[in-house]
């Protein structure tokens, strides 16, 4: 069964210079699936992500989540939706500093009035799962951005989303804390079952993915898929990469 | 592009931040404009109330220019904080720190001056309608329009100065040195709220501490302790107790894990820690500003009670009287000069006490039946009929206990202590208002003459009773009250004066009272006050109001980009809505809150002490205006901000 269906997707943003963001996208993701998008900045990998996320309405085209088409919902019944069915890794975590790393991560259930009972047992769960139980009760400024990023996993999947979307979760981490996270995403992925999708500039931490879609200049480029080795299916995401990105001949030339 | 120019766009284009601080220190600038027009007024010195209003006029400007002070500290200092990345920015770019310290002091002065002058000038526009209106409540003469030169040179010399010290002062707060702290300015993690448990439960004790010191006795020492442990226990609320109060809650998972609960409680503790100072400023002049109100009102009840409370226009009364019929042919003269009609009621009374167990006894006069048959239609009572021998009637006002009178349904009378009378009948009435007691006991005539004797073989002199004449003037039973012109207070007045120009210098020492000269006596006095502290309180409201909407504004891009991120992850737009007013209801309420418990607990017993019982509804009639207004500003704030959100949620 597919989780994300997405059919002829345009984009434009008018204004005084129109701008062609998304040009006839089909993606379609199934249940399970780790997905991720590549593609130089300016691409339209975070426009299609918006579209995903709900954030962001597409001019033309169908999304499809779950089978339901998010865009025919009220705001209010849409952010019910967000709340529900996806959940959200973001570059800059956007954890409250206000907030405990308990408090965080269980506040899409109190927003929803879960029982105190079922969101303790889940936050027990998740933070077990990503290894984040002893630092329950600290404050966002007192942990590591690995640790950070986790609890933003933790408070992705404590609600048990369709899928969760990634953008660019490993863009201001370092390399052991970068291995971590996609490790727990990976983990989270292969154990629960969980549908992702990736956004990243970082070929490391695409090589986590099944499957690889490569977007430029708002058009989809290329597809690749993983063996079972990782190792190879990070210099496939290299040559890719060399050969659609910016500079393909000068990467090209050196290589070939 | 000049060092000053830039100054002065760097204003101009940040207007919307910095539009609500100066218009309350414009506000603050002209109200002390207005005070000053009118202590410095020409006339003043030529009119009866004139130097009195003058000089709770002058108290008040004082009291405006101190929280002026702090305001503008307070605001200022705000502003710097929020401006943090601007100087970090402005380092980089090479500008030395005397620049920047140059800068801040050519902006504050830029605001302040046009503070001063915009409210210079819409001082000027309102100083008739200000003059107006305060001879009109204060009730005197009108005071004409001049020009202002002494009040403008006072009012622009003083703020300048509380601008300049604190241009200079404020310098002090940007000394930080560090170029990469300032360009991370706020970014920096807030850390969370400490609150010691020492120093709450020293805060709760000082609050203990003043309650009972209010409470227990009422010394000008202990009124003094009070208020010292008060405001010390009010500034420990804001910053350790209320901190604390939410750390609890917090810890309780059961009550704050629940919708958008979780959300602003904690932010709660932020806000609070951030603005305690702010807060318990408000409180302090919030609770001193409706205490004045509260007591004026309270008064002004009071008087509105005796002068309702009195049937009679006029009484006289003779204490201790020889002639059989004393001379009263000027109070007709006035009376018939009026052209009303009268009934004239003469009534003895011999003073008493009544004995009410142990040591006590409470005054208590005593009036024989005949007069009281003559009197009780006049009083709207019924009429008593016969009485036994050591048989009485006991009338009272209604907040009057009987038990402070009547032991096992006799009353004892101190003078008497051998023979006790049964009380046959207990009347209440809100109508004794025309003699000093709040109580009268109505014997047989044998008893009036029984005591009397007894008085005087007491006492070792002949004792007479007082005679009291009372005049009943249906025309000016009109059920409103009187005002310094109508024929009432003017013949009051006359009347009044006469009793001072004749005491002392006849024979007949006598006492007159006109209900209506009383009443407009005491308002007089109080109006003044009750129109000087409106205005502060106003003051007050106003720039508390326009601090923490500059407060929420400054921290509206953090806000924004929290609540952006919030509804991504699914927190709908009433959620937010919801959550982002009760946290600014809160900021904007709690202090009003607390003032008015504060408020209630602290003139209750000096109002008792002083014999006003109504207490609670003058304090609630202050605090409902007051709310009403801060409803106002609280609206006013809540929908710009929560406006600005909503663009920006997804």
């Amino acid at each position: 069964m597919s989780i994300l269906e997405v059919k002829a997707l345009n984009k434009v943003y008018p204004g005084k210079i129109i701008t062609q963001a998304l040009t006839d996208i089909h993606l379609s993701i199934e249940a399970g699936e780790f997905v991720g998008i590549m593609g130089p900045s300016g691409s339209g990998k975070t426009t299609l992500l918006n579209m995903v996320s709900t954030i962001d309405q597409p001019s033309s085209g169908e999304v499809k989540i779950n089978g339901n088409n998010p865009f025919l919902l009220s705001k209010k019944d849409l952010a019910h939706f967000r709340r529900r069915q996806l959940g959200f890794v973001f570059q800059d975590f956007n954890l409250l500093e206000t907030l405990t790393i308990a408090e965080n991560i269980v506040l899409p259930l109190t927003l929803d009035n879960r029982k105190l009972a079922e969101m303790e047992s889940l936050l027990q769960k998740v933070a077990e799962r990503l290894n984040i139980t002893d630092i329950l009760a600290k404050r966002t400024y007192e942990i590591s951005g690995g640790q950070r990023q986790r609890t933003a996993i933790a408070r992705a999947i404590i609600s048990a989303p369709a899928m969760i979307l990634a953008d660019e979760p490993t863009g201001s981490l370092d390399s052991n804390s970068s291995r971590t996270v996609m490790e727990s995403l990976e983990d989270i992925n292969r154990s629960e079952r969980t549908t992702l999708l990736l956004v990243t500039h970082d070929p490391l931490a695409a090589s986590y993915c099944n499957r690889i879609v490569f977007i430029k200049d708002g058009k989809l480029a290329a597809e690749i898929h993983r063996g079972d080795n990782r190792q190879a299916f990070f210099q496939k995401i290299i040559d890719t990469l060399s050969f659609w990105g910016g500079n393909s001949h000068e990467l090209s030339s050196i290589r070939v | 592009m000049s060092f000053p120019q830039f100054a002065f766009n760097n204003v101009r284009r940040n207007a919307r931040a910095y539009i609500a601080y100066f218009l309350s220190s414009a506000f603050m600038v002209m109200v002390f404009f207005a005070y000053s027009v009118f202590i410095y007024h020409p006339e003043i010195a030529n009119n009866d109330m004139g130097p009195r209003a003058a000089t709770s006029m002058q108290v008040a400007a004082y009291i405006v220019y101190v929280f002026a002070f702090f305001f503008v500290l307070y605001s200022i200092s705000s502003f710097l904080k929020s401006r943090n990345l601007e100087f970090g920015i402005l380092s980089i770019l090479g500008a030395r720190p005397g620049q920047i310290n140059k800068l801040v002091f050519l902006e504050n002065m830029l605001i302040g001056i046009s503070a001063i002058v915009t409210g210079i000038a819409g001082g000027m526009l309102l100083s008739k309608l200000f003059l107006l209106l305060s001879t009109r409540t204060i009730g005197i003469e009108d005071l004409p329009f001049y020009w202002p030169i002494k009040a403008m040179l006072v009012t622009s010399i003083s703020f300048l100065a509380l601008f300049l010290v604190i241009s200079i002062f404020t310098l002090l707060f940007i000394r930080k040195n560090k170029v990469l702290e300032l360009l991370q300015g706020n970014a920096k993690p807030k850390k969370q709220p400490k609150a010691s448990i020492l120093l709450s439960l020293f805060g709760a004790v000082l609050l203990a501490v003043g309650y009972f010191a209010i409470r227990v006795e009422l010394t000008p020492q202990s009124i003094i302790i009070a208020a010292v442990t008060g405001i010390a226990g009010t500034y420990f609320f804001y910053s350790q107790l209320s901190v604390l109060f939410i750390r609890l809650l917090q810890r309780n998972r059961r009550t704050t894990w629940r919708g958008t609960r979780l959300l602003w409680v904690s932010e709660m503790s932020y806000k609070l820690r951030d603005n305690s100072r702010m807060l318990f400023l408000i409180t302090v002049v919030t609770a001193l500003a409706s205490m004045g109100a509260g007591v004026v009102l309270s008064i002004n009840q009071a008087g509105r009670e005796l002068y309702t409370n009195n049937p009679f226009a006029i009484t006289n009364t003779y204490y201790d009287t020889s002639s059989v019929e004393p001379d009263r042919s000027v109070i007709y003269h006035e009376l018939d000069a009026a052209g009303v009609d009268y009934t004239e009621t003469r009534i003895d009374t011999l003073s008493g006490s009544a004995l009410a167990g142990g040591d006590q006894s409470n005054y208590l006069p005593l009036m024989s039946l005949p007069q009281y048959n003559q009197l009780a239609p006049l009083l709207g009572l019924p009429a008593g009929n016969t009485l036994g021998l050591n048989e009485a009637i006991l009338i009272l006002t209604k907040e009057n206990k009987s038990s402070d009178y009547i032991q096992n349904h006799m009353i004892t009378l101190k003078e008497q202590p051998a023979v006790s009378l049964a009380v046959k009948k207990n009347i209440r009435t809100d109508s004794l208002g025309f003699q000093s007691a709040t109580a009268l006991l109505i014997v047989p005539e044998q008893w009036m003459e029984t005591l009397r004797v007894a008085k005087s073989a007491e006492l070792g002199h002949e004792v007479q009773p007082a005679v009291q004449y009372l005049y009943d003037v249906p025309a000016w039973n009109t059920g409103s009250l009187p005002t310094p012109s109508s024929p009432e207070s003017i013949a009051g007045a006359k009347l009044s004066k006469w009793n001072d120009d004749m005491s002392g210098n006849s024979g007949d020492d006598f006492y007159l009272e006109s209900r209506a000269n009383n009443y407009i006596l005491l308002k007089q006095s109080t109006a003044m006050l009750s129109f000087v502290s409106i205005f502060v309180a106003l003051i007050f409201s106003v720039s508390s109001a326009s601090f923490l909407y500059f407060k929420l504004n400054s921290e509206l891009a953090t806000d924004i980009r929290m609540y952006r991120a919030l509804s991504k992850i699914g927190l709908s737009t009433s959620e937010m809505s919801a959550a982002a007013t009760k946290q600014i209801a809160i900021l904007f309420y709690i202090p009003i809150v607390v003032s008015a418990i504060q408020s209630l607990v602290v003139i209750s017993p000096i109002l008792t002490e002083a014999g006003i019982k109504n207490i609670i509804e003058p304090v609630l009639i202050t605090f409902a205006a007051y709310l009403i207004l801060q409803s106002l500003f609280f609206l006013i704030a809540k929908s710009r901000y929560i406006s600005s959100l909503k663009k920006m949620m997804v």
